[in-house]
Order: structure tokens, then sequence, then C-alpha cells
């Protein structure tokens, strides 16, 4: 029964590695609380000192556009005045909210220090949330700070499963972790696995008589 | 040391199996979680790193930043607050991103910060203590390294929890193998011991303590008194009030057991019983006293610091706001269903569950990330079968349970305390912080022993032929949830 268990347990993490989705694979650390950013019709908003993790190929953003259907939106990356993505495009008619910008191609390294850019292509203004911060390190728009920082998170450009990322991540496991520096992963599963056979070695433990010792 | 060696050999083999299987556990997870990221866990390694470089205590410095230039500059580099509380973020993970913390890595910043270590500050030194001794073990400065080795002395710790809580269980059914074997492992394999004991924290030395408390009462009641037992017991308490102050909850439980144990004795046996009651109260009090004098004289630092979290109503009062009333109806709606009559003084619609319950299936990291809803929910089914056939069990033995009623009264002194001491700490810090909120579920884990109790009884309703099948069944499942809750732990810091 125990061997039947185990089996189910493996067939289980099989199959549920499977299941694939685009995955969020980072943020800016900014909330959302609040809209922070006007973006005003032919309008192009930037915001500085962004980091995007390898593999973005959507910047989720909550946008609102006081009702009507989403105007055309186009979306850059850039370093100084260098694009260092082609540009991607959103067509109009998506509803405010939570909305996936897409990038005209997914990273394909993280990007550091980068400039997010933002252009309204549509006859209307939007909203866009985040936090209020000081105008030194707020989003601009047409050059002019607005009231803070506008939230962004990094969505993978395609569906991933679990099992796809196993080499990413055991290669992520194995840095900064001191004693287990290169062998983490190795090293976990090893363990993960003994203990699962201790278990079940002290369970067929029971089938020995235990009495209990009396008291001296 | 042949002593060490002659109770190691008397120690049953599936309970050295279940010890075995918690350290492996925690080990796991000490590897599996990123330095830092269990609750608190920079603190902890900033009061041992002050220990260990200084030779003194941490103090509060109110005009100073806490921890060491080395654990800061770790700490940026690891983009530690970029991550925590924010699941989207992960720790850097390529040589690329790494680059920032070889730069710290090379051992040029100071480990002596202002001595301040934030919320571990007041908190008794025995388990940094200990931690200290890994410390300077360490074959490298690296403080990374170091982490690492800590984390090590915290899984021996939880593998210590699991053998005194598989010892307890083994102690109620000694007859029921399968039982006692399944809740053993249930202790072992408990996430949320797992994920503490992969961490620096304080509190895997107190659930260490508090599962070895648990044990020695039940040998007290099943056995009678003799002083190598009232000292058992009463070195847990000690050394679970100089880990945590957490611990002085189950001073009324000990105390409880001593006097009936003393009193219940007969008129000849008496004064041996009151002999072994005195080298129990001598056990606890001298490096409780030591502690109380060396903190007022030598270390100039709160006595119980750490337990002025949880003061009274008066000193709540003084901070505006609070009443006996309110903290009494706060405590009840930690634990049970709101009546009517009560204001809501809690954030999370029902506490009980959204806090404790899931809290225990598993709420990782600072609390920031969990199982899918689908898992508490499903929880909560096995919950409800495993209550109700150890409740079962319960009724049919209730003959049994008569002559039991002074040792389950203990059991649930001990409970009440640590309910109570937490309704008292969060209704404390609630109102001195203005809302915010205290109670987590591994406040819970010291009675660790007492779950792993009910598991064995549930195992034991099943009756004699099955028993055994639902034990594997159960052994099956409780691992599943250990490895379902360290694979989301993959997905959360490294995916």
């Amino acid at each position: 029964m125990l061997l039947a268990g185990a089996a189910m347990l493996l067939l289980a993490i099989m199959i549920g590695g499977m299941r694939e989705e685009y995955r969020i694979a980072g943020s800016n650390g900014i909330d959302d609380g609040e809209f922070v950013a006007v973006l005003e019709p032919r309008r192009v908003l930037c915001q500085a000192g962004q980091d995007v993790p390898e593999g973005t190929g959507f910047l989720r953003m909550t946008i609102g556009t006081y009702g009507r259907p989403g105007p055309a939106l186009r979306t850059s990356l850039q370093a100084g005045d260098r694009a260092l993505l082609p540009v991607g495009e959103l067509a109009a008619g998506w509803t405010q909210g939570v909305v996936d910008l897409p990038l005209g191609r997914d990273a394909p390294q993280r990007l550091s220090d980068v400039r997010v850019c933002i252009a309204n292509r549509g006859p209307h203004r939007l909203a866009v949330a985040g936090r209020r911060l000081q105008p030194q390190v707020a989003a601009r728009v047409a050059g002019t700070p607005e009231r803070g920082r506008v939230r962004i998170e990094y969505v993978s450009g395609e569906r991933r499963s679990a099992w796809s990322l196993a080499g990413s991540m055991t290669s992520r496991m194995a840095f900064g972790r001191g004693l287990w520096d290169g062998a983490a992963p190795w090293v976990a599963l090893a363990l993960v696995l003994l203990a699962g056979a201790g278990s079940g070695r002290a369970l067929l433990r029971a089938r020995r008589d235990d009495r209990p010792r009396e008291s001296r | 040391m042949t002593r060490i060696a002659g109770v190691c050999r008397r120690c049953p083999p599936p309970v050295c199996w279940i010890a075995l299987v918690a350290l492996l556990n925690a080990l796991a997870w000490g590897i599996l979680v990123p330095p830092f990221h269990v609750p608190d866990e920079n603190a902890h390694v900033a009061y041992v790193q002050y220990l260990a470089e200084t030779g003194r205590l941490p103090e509060g410095v109110a005009d100073r930043p806490p921890y060491s230039p080395e654990i800061n500059g770790t700490l940026e580099a690891l983009r530690f607050y970029e991550v925590v509380g924010r699941t989207e973020n992960r720790p850097p993970g390529t040589s690329a991103e790494i680059a920032s913390l070889d730069e710290v890595r090379d051992g040029t910043r100071s480990r002596v910060g202002s001595g301040d270590v934030s919320s571990a500050t007041n908190n008794p030194p025995l388990y940094y203590g200990a931690q200290a001794a890994a410390y300077w073990a360490s074959p490298s400065h690296d403080l990374l390294m170091r982490v690492a080795l800590m984390r090590i002395v915290s899984a021996l710790l939880a593998g210590v929890a699991a053998l005194f809580g598989a010892l307890f269980v083994r102690e109620l059914l000694p007859h029921e193998p399968w039982a006692w074997i399944a809740g053993g492992l249930a202790i072992a394999t408990q996430p949320l011991l797992g994920f503490m004991g992969g961490g620096v924290n304080n509190d895997i030395m107190l659930f260490a303590a508090s599962a070895a408390m648990f044990f020695a009462l039940a040998r007290i009641f099943r056995r009678g008194l003799t002083p190598a037992r009232a000292a058992g017991v009463c070195l847990a308490l000690a050394v679970g009030v100089l880990a945590k102050a957490t611990m002085i909850a189950f001073v009324a439980a000990v105390a409880f057991a001593l006097l009936w144990a003393v009193a219940r004795g007969r008129p000849q046996q008496r004064g041996a019983a009151l002999r072994a009651g005195a080298v129990g109260i001598a056990v606890v009090a001298l490096p409780a006293l030591l502690y109380v004098l060396l903190s007022a004289t030598v270390w100039d630092r709160p006595i119980w610091g750490a337990a002025a979290v949880a003061a009274p109503a008066d000193d709540v009062s003084q901070a505006g706001g609070g009443s006996l009333r309110e903290q009494i109806s706060y405590t009840w709606q930690l634990y049970l269903p709101r009546f009517g009559v009560f204001t809501t003084l809690h954030p999370v619609a029902n506490p009980p569950v959204d806090l404790w319950f899931n809290g225990f299936v598993g709420r990782f990291g600072w609390l920031d990330y969990g199982f899918p809803q689908w898992v508490y929910d499903v929880a909560k089914w096995f919950a409800a079968v495993v209550i109700a056939l150890a409740a079962s069990t319960l009724v049919r033995s209730r003959r049994a349970l008569r002559g039991r009623a002074m040792e389950l009264t203990a059991y649930v002194l001990a409970a009440g305390g640590l309910a109570v001491l937490i309704g008292a700490a969060g209704y404390s810090y609630w109102i001195n912080t203005g809302g915010e909120r205290f109670e987590q579920a591994r406040y819970l884990l010291p009675l660790l022993p007492l779950y792993g109790a009910i598991v064995a009884l549930a195992i034991r309703g099943a009756g004699r032929r099955a028993g055994p099948s639902l034990a594997a069944v159960a052994v099956v499942v409780m691992i599943g949830w250990s490895v379902y809750a360290q694979l989301i732990t993959m997905l959360r810091f490294y995916s």
C-alpha cells in the first residue's frame, strides 16, 4: 500500500507539473493602490529604472479607461535613445482593469535599468495605477512627472509548465546557498527521498511487537 | 557519554526513524527556502552574529539601524526586501544577478552592528548561544555558509521535537504501534515544522522543549513521580523558557502535574515525592534566577523583554484604548465562533479557520505564499474525518479515560495556557500598533504532540483490522502534503 501510495504521489507530481500557464516573472515592487498617472491622447508615459526579467513577453498593468473601450497602445523598452526590443502593440477594444501589454519580442535576457514607455494611440485619456512617490522617481508623461510610479508586472511570453522550468529552477537554486552552493537542488532532492523512505521504514517497524517497557 | 549512548539504545527504533524523518525534512526545507525567508530570520541571524562576535546580548538602540553592515549588505544583494511579501519576485539566481552578492561575500563589511536586532532583541539567549557555536564552527567567514550551518542546528532541533513528540504519543498508546507511529510521523512530516526547522528562529527550540515537556508529563502521570522525571519535566520547562518566553504558558500545566503527583502518593511515599518535586523546582528555578540576575546586573536588559508584548490589560490601557472585556472578546474570537455580543476585532472573517487551520495546513515564507485554495478545502474534510475518528475512540474508551482525567486536565491546561498567552500578546500588539496582526499558526506548534496524539487516536479508531491500512494511507497523505509544500516553495522562489 505504501508503494502504491508513493507511485500515486509521483504520478500526481508528474501530471501537476505538466500544467502550462503564463507565469509572472517579477514586478517592479510598486503597489497599485491608486491611479497615479494620467496618459492623455497621443502622449507617451515613460518610467525609468526598470529591471525586466528574462523571458518577459508582456507588461501587466492596471489601467483605467474612464469606462470607454481601451485605445491602441504601443509598448517599448529603451536604454537611452536606443530601443532594446521591437515595439509591441495592443489593438484597441480592450476592457479597463488588469491589462497585459505585449512587447515586440520576449526579452532574451534580463534587461537592467531600462525605461518602459507606453504610447496612447487613441483619442481618449487613460489612468494608470501605482503608488504616490516623489517627482524624481515618478513616471513621466511628455517629460513631466506624474504623481507617482506605476506598477508593472512582468509576464512570461509563453505558457510554461513547471517541468519546462525545472532546468532553470535547479540552476537558480544553486546560487547563494552557503554550504550548499552548487549542489543545493540535488541534496534537497536526496533528503526528500530519504525522508519518504524513512517514513515507510518507520511505519513498517509497527509490524514488530513493540511492547512498552515497565517503569523502573 | 556512556549514559547518552545507553539512552539512545533504549530509544525504540521507530521513534529514531521518526526523528530522522523530521531531521531530513527540515534539512531539505533549509535548502529549499532561500536565506532569510523564514519569518524574522534576519533578526535571529543578527542576534547570533552579535552574540558570537561580541559575547554580549543585543540591546534596543532607537536611533541606529538594526543589524550589522554585513547582514544589511547581504540582504540588499539578495534583493530581500524586493522579494519578501512579493510573490511575483524571485531572489537573484543567475551569475549576472549574483555579482553583487559576491562583492558582499568578500568579508570586508563589519560583522558588528549597533546591537539592535529588531524583533529578536529581547529574546532569551539559549537558542542563540547554541547557534553561536555553529557560527564559530563554520569553516569560512561567509555569512551564507554560517546561515546554512545554523539551519542545520535548527533541523536537529526539529528532529528532537519529533523524537519527543513520538515518544509522547507512544506513551499514550503503547500497545497500538500502527497508531503511535503514524501519529509520530504526522509530527515529523508536518510542513510548518519542517519549514521552521529549516530556518534560523528560536521557535524551533521552543517546539523541541514543549515536546519534551509533554513526554515528561505523560511519564509522570503514567509511571509516577521520581526525582529524574520531575527534573526532566522541569528541565524541559527551563530550556523552553530560556529559548522563548512563550514557554511560560506551560507553567500552570507542569505545576498542576507536580502537585497532583505529590498529593496522590501514599503517605509513606510522600516524602520521596516531595523531594522529587523540590528537585524539579530547583531545576527550573536555578537557571531562571541566573538569567534574571544576569539580565538585571550584567546585561542591563528587560528580564522578559519578549514577553512584554504579552502585556496585561493595565499596560494596554496606558497605550490608549483597550479593556479587559475587549481583551477577553479578542481572545475568544481568535479561537471560537463569534457571538452577536462581540464587536468584530479581527480582519479575517473566521480566525479559527482562516488564521489557525489554514495556517497550520501551510502558509510559508513571511506568510507570503501558501497552497491553492482547493488544498485548504480538501484539508477540512481530512481534518473532519480525523477528528471524528479520534472522538469515537475517546467515546469508546471513556471508562479508561475517567482514570486519566487529571492527565487530560494537564494537557488542557497546557493548550489553554498557550491559547490565552497568544491572545494576550496579540491583543497587546493590536492595541499598541493600532491594529496590526500578531498571530501566526506557528505559535501553536508547541502543541504538536497533541496533534500527533489526535492522529494516533484516529488510526486507533479505525479498529485493529483497518488500522494498519489507514495508517499507511495517512502516512502517504502526510508525505504528499509535505512534498507539495516543498514544491510550491520551489515555484515561489525559483520558477
